[in-house]
């Protein structure tokens, strides 16, 4: 079993992106399917985008089994008073400089549930929000 | 159609040429929406766009798109650029509307890379 920790600072869009791409060269190194790489960097991109825009800071966890890629995004912020709206396509809580970066759209939660082929997602108001999700894989590990 | 045969379709000038300006291209996404990008486009695609951020290049590089081309003449900046060329994403700069351009590409027979 592999397994590595990664931080993440909200508003830091200078290394915006940097996660993502340590974690598909890991990834590749381990010889994964590049359809499931693929499917692993939206999940993490959107995760880690959704961090820098608007949380404080978060760890994440990345641990890979003989058949499974699990990712763990745990952050510290404000927190998703409504989980259900935060997962309808198109429902955006982004300002205006979000939109102008291209940001925004109110499909990336969404985009990380539908790549998953396991999510999960809880939130508390104040605190923070944590996101798992599970790839299937048949690596040469 | 390869890379450097739509450069000269779309009038554009090659900023980064990438690996390999031969490189055939398939398929052409066209949107100034990262977060659209991510949740539709398919891989291998062109990317066309105005929007001018050093995210793009990540994106492209993240969801091995083949190309970025940035229309209306908006030029990226030097940071853009010298990401871009480390990560090895060739860059076009064409000085067609993001209409016009999807217009010649479709022409071509170039198909929407959507996914």
């Amino acid at each position: 079993m592999f397994k590595k920790e990664f931080r993440i600072e909200g508003g830091d869009f200078q290394n915006a992106g940097s996660v993502s791409k340590q974690i598909k060269k890991i990834l590749k190194q381990l010889n994964i399917d590049a359809d499931v790489i693929w499917r692993a960097m939206i999940i993490s991109y959107e995760a880690e985008m959704n961090v820098v825009l608007y949380a404080y800071r978060c760890i994440v966890t990345l641990t890979i089994s003989p058949k499974c890629i699990h990712i763990t995004f745990k952050d510290q912020g404000p927190g998703i008073p409504d989980i259900s709206l935060a997962l309808t396509e198109g429902y955006s809580t982004a300002t205006r400089e979000m939109r102008e970066r291209g940001f925004g759209a109110g499909l990336g939660l969404p985009n990380i549930k539908k790549t998953a082929d396991e999510f999960s997602i809880e939130s508390t108001v104040g605190e923070g929000t944590t996101i798992d999700v599970d790839l299937q894989i048949s690596a040469v590990i | 159609m390869e890379l450097k045969k739509i450069a000269d379709l779309l009038s554009a000038e090659i900023l980064v040429p990438g690996d390999d300006l031969n490189r055939d291209i398939e398929t052409i996404h066209a949107s100034d929406l990262i977060s659209q990008v991510l949740a539709t486009c398919s891989r291998g695609a062109l990317w066309l766009t105005g929007l001018l951020d050093p995210q793009i290049i990540n994106t492209a590089e993240l969801f091995d798109l083949s190309c970025v081309v940035f229309i209306g003449n908006r030029r990226p900046s030097p940071d853009i650029l010298e990401l871009a060329t480390e990560e090895r994403i060739p860059i076009l700069l064409t000085p067609l509307t993001m209409y016009e351009a999807c217009g010649r590409l479709h022409a071509e027979g170039l198909r929407p890379g959507t996914r």
